[in-house]
């Protein structure tokens, strides 16, 4: 079961909340890729594996769910979860509507996450991701 | 209004000076005084004083002294007056007139007369009738002589002061004061002296006797005198004249007999002689023998300084008489002083608070001046103390809502620099946990973790930190700081720090740096941001060149400069006027916050912060304050 965990891609330009939430994942046992921003990922070429996106929010020069937008303009879909150090009401309910699996408040419990990682991948293992 | 301006200032000189004059005035016109006696010419001239009565004689007595007060002030001193009392009237036989005459040519052969003054006429007839070899050159001043005595033929000089005596005066200034009187008693002796005043009065009064119904007296003793005057009925005057013997032989004394009709008259007594004031009488125009011995002493400095130039000095001395009044007399017969003729001398006034009101009201006034004065500085004091006061209270207020305002723009994202860390250790933690509880932990991975996560608590802390600085409205006043004191503690504070190794840190700190008023602990933390910006803009910089260079200087006398220079990647030109805003970050870590804090507490201190690229690479960030305007530290 564990191999065959999907690969979970985490965008944070919090170069201590990259490394601590790839050591959590890390010891669930998920792949995990660490992008420092928006554009990073972007320039990323997804491997055609299931996969979930863990997105923050605010970043620098591209949000989040600019990040979002711009994948929905290339046709890449993914389950994503955003995350956020701070909230605004607007932005989760922007969310929702674009389809997120979760929104979670930094910080949150690791439980939390984990738990809506496996929710996405179980998504995605009966719904084939489309690129 | 210019002049409106100037003239109200005149009007609060003219204020100041008004004080400063009560103040500074009186000492001018006693050190005046005293400097007039320092010139003495007259110092080797001598005065012989003949008086034809004994010592104690009333009227001569108080002319002695007033004479001697003054030829004293002239410059003649005690040593050179030499007063002889004769007492011609009591020893009047011819061989005592002659014994006397030996007695004073031998008592003054040793000394050189300048001037010789007699005391009536009897005086006067005694030296003239002295052997001629007694200084004949001296010029004689011939004291009270009665108007109508023929002074005798002599060589020598004679200056007489004639007595001419106005009776009249007296009872005008009396019928005024008591309007209903009709009856005048005249008392009088019948020594010839007094005969001789008797006779002038009884002249005198004749105008009024269609009016007046006069007594003269002097035919009675004294006792029978004294009986009349106690019988006078309400609308009489009583007018004492002089009085040296009544008709019974009795030598008196005219002092003695005022005091005696004061003790049983129904009526006022008004008086002829100068010495009866204080002694019963209520007063009237006198013959003052102080105001004559004045007169006369001022002559006989005249005659003593000008002895060759004798056109100058006048052939006979006036003395005019003087109206004077005892106050208690007057208040005794209730008589109105404002009947008074202007000018009189008043003595004897006792100083109850309604005589005084008008010296309590002026010091009043001038104590409610002052006062007013003073309160008006106070107020003023106060006014400006409470416009400070509410100028700081202001500034703070603003300082404040700056910050606040600075805060809006800030939440956003000190929520998120709080939550980053903390992001990360609950996950880390998280993982830590997963790990050990793996069958072989990886030690050395949850090491890595704890470490990590002590770095992230000691973030969210310092965030915490800088939002209470931010946000704690503080009441510290700000103090009085050097500013290389302040950059040394920061350096030694992090010199430890991971973050600056490998890097070194230079102070090139100016020892005539002046002294700034601030937090301490606000511009620490700007020097701290600045240390730590310009540490991260150098961790790509080769190791040998990473190194900060902090300076101090002064850019001129009031505006203290701090540099901070880095050898790092440089601003980019184009954001450089974006640096100072809040977020606004280069870095993939960090708040974006530090410079814009910094901006915020340096402007609170009244200074400017700026940053520019240098051109051998690398980054200047530069803050100014203004300097203490006192002495360099």
């Amino acid at each position: 079961m564990k191999e065959e965990k999907a690969v979970v891609y985490v965008v944070d330009d919090d170069p201590s909340v990259r490394r601590a939430l790839e050591r959590l994942l890390r010891s669930a046992g998920y792949n995990i890729l660490t992008f420092t921003g928006a554009s990073e990922f972007l320039d990323f070429n997804c491997p055609d594996t299931p996969g979930c996106l863990i997105l923050d929010i605010k970043m620098p020069k591209l949000s989040g769910l600019e990040l979002q937008d711009r994948l929905s303009e290339k046709g890449v879909f993914f389950p994503i979860i955003f995350m956020t150090a701070f909230d605004k009401p607007q932005w989760q309910e922007r969310a929702k509507k674009m389809g997120a699996v979760a929104y979670l408040r930094k910080p949150f419990k690791g439980q939390a996450l984990l738990d809506a990682i496996d929710q996405s991948v179980a998504n995605t293992a009966t719904t084939s991701p489309k690129i | 209004m210019m002049f409106v301006v100037r003239e109200n200032r005149w009007k609060s000189f003219c204020f100041y000076m008004f004080f400063i004059g009560l103040i500074v005035y009186g000492p001018i016109v006693g050190i005046a005084r005293s400097q007039t006696q320092v010139q003495n010419p007259l110092e080797t001239k001598n005065v012989l004083i003949l008086n034809g009565a004994e010592p104690n004689t009333p009227a001569f007595e108080s002319l002695n002294q007033e004479l001697l007060a003054v030829l004293q002030s002239g410059g003649i001193g005690i040593r050179n007056q030499f007063f002889e009392y004769l007492g011609l009237t009591r020893n009047p036989s011819p061989e005592s007139r002659k014994l006397r005459m030996q007695l004073v040519s031998r008592r003054y052969s040793e000394h050189k007369m300048d001037l010789i003054i007699t005391l009536y006429p009897n005086s006067l007839k005694f030296l003239l009738d002295m052997d001629q070899s007694f200084f004949p050159a001296a010029p004689v001043m011939a004291l009270i002589i009665p108007q109508g005595y023929k002074l005798p033929e002599t060589d020598r000089r004679i200056i007489p002061h004639v007595v001419v005596p106005d009776l009249n005066r007296t009872l005008e200034i009396g019928l005024k004061l008591v309007p209903k009187a009709e009856r005048i008693y005249v008392v009088n002796g019948v020594d010839p002296m007094d005969r001789w005043v008797e006779r002038l009065a009884r002249k005198d009064f004749k105008k009024w006797e269609d009016r007046l119904d006069f007594y003269h007296l002097s035919d009675l003793p004294l006792e029978k005198i004294l009986a009349t005057v106690s019988a006078a009925p309400a609308n009489s005057i009583v007018y004492l004249t002089t009085f040296s013997k009544d008709v019974t032989g009795k030598y008196m004394r005219t002092v003695e007999v005022s005091e005696e009709l004061a003790e049983v008259s129904k009526a006022p007594v008004f008086g002829f002689l100068g010495t009866v004031i204080g002694h019963g009488n209520v007063g009237g125009s006198l013959i003052s023998f102080k105001h004559i011995g004045t007169k006369a002493g001022e002559l006989a400095l005249d005659i003593l300084r000008g002895a060759q130039n004798t056109e100058n000095i006048p052939e006979v001395l006036n003395v005019p008489q003087v109206d004077i009044f005892d106050w208690r007399q007057l208040k005794h017969w209730n008589l109105s002083e404002s009947d008074l003729p202007r000018g009189s001398v008043i003595v004897n006034r006792e100083f109850s608070p309604w005589n005084l009101r008008y010296y309590i009201i002026g010091v009043l006034v001038f104590i409610m001046a002052q006062l007013l004065l003073i309160i008006g500085l106070l107020a003023q004091k106060r006014r400006t103390r409470l416009a400070e006061e509410a100028l700081r209270q202001h500034r703070k207020e603003l300082a404040y809502v700056t910050r606040i305002a600075t805060m809006g723009e800030l939440t956003t994202s000190l929520a998120h620099e709080i939550n980053q860390p903390l992001t990360a250790i609950r996950s880390n933690a998280g993982a830590a946990l997963r790990f050990l509880s793996q069958p072989e932990p990886d030690i050395r991975e949850v090491r890595q973790i704890l470490e990590d996560i002590v770095r992230d608590d000691r973030r969210a802390s310092n965030v915490i930190q800088n939002i209470r600085a931010m946000v704690k409205k503080e009441k510290r006043n700000k103090e009085l700081l050097d500013l290389n004191k302040v950059i040394r503690g920061v350096v030694d504070l992090i010199r430890d720090d991971s973050l600056l190794k490998g890097l070194s840190i230079a102070l090139e700190l100016n020892r005539g740096l002046k002294m700034i008023h601030g937090d301490p602990i606000q511009l620490q933390q700007v020097i701290l941001n600045l240390i730590l910006n310009s540490a991260v803009a150098m961790r790509n910089t080769p190791r040998d060149q990473r190194k900060i260079i902090v300076r101090t200087a002064m850019a001129d006398d009031r505006i203290v400069n701090v540099s901070v220079t880095d050898f790092g990647t440089g601003i980019d030109e184009n954001n450089i006027e974006r640096l100072f805003e809040a977020f606004y970050t280069t870095k993939s870590e960090g708040l974006g916050m530090g410079l814009s804090i910094s901006k915020t507490i340096v402007h609170a201190h009244g200074g400017d912060i700026k940053a520019s690229n240098n051109r051998e690479g690398g980054a200047t960030f530069v803050i100014t304050l203004p300097a203490n305007q006192g002495d360099a530290s």
